[in-house]
């Protein structure tokens, strides 16, 4: 909870200095933007450990392949950075950028999933000839 | 302790090298205000008395103080020690001494095209070759001058914001 | 959590852009131009190192 109201105090300082650094010249606000995100990703990913070690916990217990959920672990985070960093473009004004961030990320997770697709056409294939 | 300690001599020193420039600003303006006394003084001495050079830049000296009076008094020195050396060539001796070393560029390029004309005229040609001087002179200090609480301001306000990022980055 | 490097880019970014406007009123763009880019260079190599080590955890983490 300390971690969190921690994070609160840093995105409305954050949100201050960005909008008083516009005023002044918009190069810092960006880069001030992107540290911001930077920072609260980071805590993220670090309180995100213990839920990662249940979910392969859960994975050894269901007795699942790590191929079957790693990727689909992977392609969550996929998306969640891919939004990130379009919305960071779109903060800067990029909204090209933004998209073509997207399209990345979406050829990304698709990229990911593939072995999963194959994975399952191969077993409906033998449940076929079956 | 000991990085506040190192932050705070940091911001002092850079703010300190923005009011020495500052202050250098206000120093240089002094001296062609000096110059332009003693050059005045000169033209009246060549119009009125024809006095000779060595005893002139003498009595400039001694009527000037600083820089200005140590400058004018390398010329006599240079004038009187009789070595057949030429106006031209005492008096850039003397600009490339340690007196002249904080005058403006500008006023040491109009002395030295001065210098070469006091030697080599008559006096009617040396007192428009001090006028020459005068103006060149005048209008440097004129825009020393207007320019001078700005860039005051501007020196000491660079050196204060240097010494803080400077000081903020490395804490 | 690194609070204090939101405080130093903002103080950082205050502090030149003050620099660049004394720059600009004195006439000397160039050299306004430069102290920006300069101090915007040192800020994104301070923020860089962040977004390396939040990519190093990432990568630990989800074993990419």
């Amino acid at each position: 909870m300390e971690g969190f109201v921690r994070v609160l105090a840093v995105t409305v300082t954050a949100v201050i200095a960005t909008a008083i650094l516009k005023r002044m010249g918009g190069e810092f606000a960006a880069v001030l933007a992107l540290c911001c995100v930077c920072l609260l990703g980071t805590f993220a990913v670090r309180t995100a450990a213990p839920v990662v070690e249940v979910i392969e916990r859960l994975e050894t217990l269901s007795g699942l392949s790590p191929a079957v959920l790693g990727p689909v672990l992977k392609a969550a985070l996929v998306g969640i950075l891919t939004g990130i960093a379009s919305a960071v473009c779109a903060d800067g004004g990029q909204n090209g950028m933004a998209k073509a961030v997207e399209l990345c990320g979406t050829v990304m997770a698709l990229c990911l999933a593939a072995p999963l697709i194959s994975a399952v056409l191969e077993l409906l294939e033998s449940l076929m000839e079956k | 302790m000991l990085r506040t300690i190192g932050a705070l001599l940091v911001v002092m020193g850079a703010a300190g090298t923005g009011v020495g420039l500052s202050v250098f600003v206000r120093h240089s303006a002094g001296i062609l205000q000096q110059l332009i006394m003693s050059l005045e003084q000169m033209k009246s001495e060549i119009l009125f008395r024809k006095t000779p050079l060595p005893e002139l830049t003498a009595r400039l000296a001694e009527n000037c103080g600083g820089e200005v009076g140590s400058f004018w008094s390398e010329v006599s020195d240079g004038l009187r020690i009789g070595q057949a050396r030429s106006v031209c060539e005492v008096m850039r001796r003397a600009l490339s001494g340690r007196a002249a070393g904080s005058f403006p560029a500008q006023a040491r390029r109009t002395l030295q095209n001065l210098g070469a004309g006091l030697g080599n005229y008559d006096a009617a040609g040396q007192v428009r070759a001090v006028d020459l001087a005068l103006s060149r002179l005048g209008g440097l200090f004129t825009e020393l001058r207007d320019e001078q609480k700005s860039r005051m301001k501007s020196y000491c306000t660079l050196g204060v914001c240097a010494g803080l990022a400077l000081a903020i980055l490395m804490l | 959590m690194d609070v204090d490097l939101i405080f130093k880019i903002a103080a950082v970014g205050i502090i030149v852009s003050i620099l660049n406007q004394v720059l600009v009123r004195s006439g000397r763009e160039e050299q306004a131009t430069m102290t920006t880019i300069a101090a915007l260079v040192v800020v994104l190599m301070i923020v860089v190192q962040k977004i390396a080590d939040l990519f190093s955890l990432v990568k630990s983490l989800f074993q990419f």
